[in-house]
């Protein structure tokens, strides 16, 4: 684009005042659309196929298939090991930690407003989906065969445990969404679903069932 | 390619922020690499999404519309971005074309207005002078377009008449009735009180 004072387009007395050009060059020049429109945009080019070779989620599939350059094997191993110790660690800390940081949370989430709170959910979903990818391919690569009592491996246990933490979090998802639309017949199907096998599975594990449904 | 594309790994979201527009470019083509493109949607989208705001008089749903198709023609067409302009300017005309494209489906002249144009009394607060941007927002679309194409981004008569289908002098000729109009709404709060 050329200087606009280079221009031969003279309006005679409709040609701006310097007070008006200042006003002008004054305008922003860079305003935000909301959060979730990134996550909208990347979305839909992972649909297309555009994006997603670099993803985490996706080295399982592309990468692996395709050979990629950036997947070794050992990277699997080291990422399952990864997400078990973090995982451990993760609801050790959580028991220990208790209530207190449960209100922190809660106040936290409560302050953001509606499009923060879209994106949280979307960063959380897609933080849950990933674990549970992580800790499905260790009960596929047999790392963690699920097991009860003193025989049981460490890794059992947590594989266990974790999956009952997914289903506790699944349906306490459920319950707010039916919350958020009690006409929504899709999902208060799902949560009677969740809801009947919540039921069947009270006695889940008797006393060593340390997880509390949502 | 570049050292990003090292064999070492995925470059980090830190490192991508640090690579020029071209490079990341070449990431999202050959890699996909998400990191990449979004470093892209965050170094340009601000200034783009703005430009689009002031276009569609402040409509935020209609510019998140136009920006998220704008993002995905210019991620459809990166590979044949020959980069004989900045990637901005690109992208800028990819999104002028998408609002020329959505006021079409509406029926709404981004070149024309219709008979004698009336301030919209409503809009005004009597006693209080608007500002440029909230002036901008109450023009019609016809006055409106060529007035942040010229006299907020800076482009030609000949760039305006090339991106809108329309004759420099057409352009020209719109300016003026535009900044007429423009001058009549920023005082127009005052002779009413």
């Amino acid at each position: 684009m050329e200087d606009r004072d280079d221009r031969a387009d003279t309006m005679g007395d409709h040609d701006l005042t310097p007070e008006e050009k200042m006003a002008f060059q004054r305008l922003q020049r860079e305003a935000g659309p909301s959060r979730i429109l990134e996550e909208r945009v990347a979305k839909a080019l992972r649909e297309e196929g555009i994006l997603g070779h670099g993803k985490a989620l996706d080295s399982g599939t592309r990468r692996v298939a395709g050979g990629g350059r950036w997947y070794r094997p050992w990277m699997a191993v080291a990422s399952m090991a990864a997400s078990l110790v973090l995982f451990a660690s993760g609801v050790v800390l959580g028991q220990w930690m208790g209530s207190e940081s449960t209100t922190q949370a809660f106040i936290q989430v409560r302050e953001q407003d509606a499009a923060q709170l879209a994106l949280s959910i979307q960063e959380a979903g897609s933080a849950y989906v990933s674990a549970l990818a992580a800790l499905s391919e260790l009960r596929i690569a047999g790392l963690g065969a699920e097991g009860v009592g003193p025989g049981a491996s460490q890794a059992g246990i947590d594989l266990r445990q974790g999956r009952e933490i997914a289903l506790g979090a699944l349906y306490g998802a459920a319950n707010e969404l039916a919350r958020m639309s009690p006409g929504d017949a899709d999902v208060l199907r799902v949560l009677q679903i969740l809801e009947e096998r919540r039921g069947r599975e009270e006695g889940w594990g008797g006393d060593d069932r340390n997880v509390v449904w949502f | 390619m570049n050292s990003a594309e090292a064999d070492s790994g995925p470059p980090s979201r830190q490192m991508t922020e640090q690579l020029s527009d071209r490079e990341l470019a070449d990431l999202v083509i050959h890699q996909g690499d998400e990191d990449a493109f979004r470093s892209l949607y965050r170094r340009h989208t601000p200034a783009v999404y703005q430009f689009v705001l002031r276009l569609v008089g402040g409509n935020v749903q209609e510019a998140e519309d136009v920006i998220q198709e704008t993002w995905m023609r210019a991620a459809r067409g990166l590979e044949g971005f020959r980069w004989k302009s900045a990637l901005r300017s690109w992208l800028t005309g990819i999104a002028l074309n998408r609002v020329r494209e959505t006021a079409r489906k509406k029926k709404r002249s981004l070149v024309e207005v219709e008979g004698e144009w009336e301030i919209p009394a409503a809009a005004i607060d009597p006693g209080q002078r608007i500002d440029l941007d909230r002036a901008l927002e109450l023009l019609p679309p016809g006055f409106r377009t060529v007035l942040v194409l010229h006299d907020v981004e800076g482009f030609t008569h000949q760039e305006i008449g090339g991106q809108l289908g329309i004759t420099d002098g057409t352009s020209k000729s719109q300016l003026h009735s535009a900044r007429k109009a423009m001058r009549r709404l920023l005082s127009a709060g005052l002779e009413m009180a």
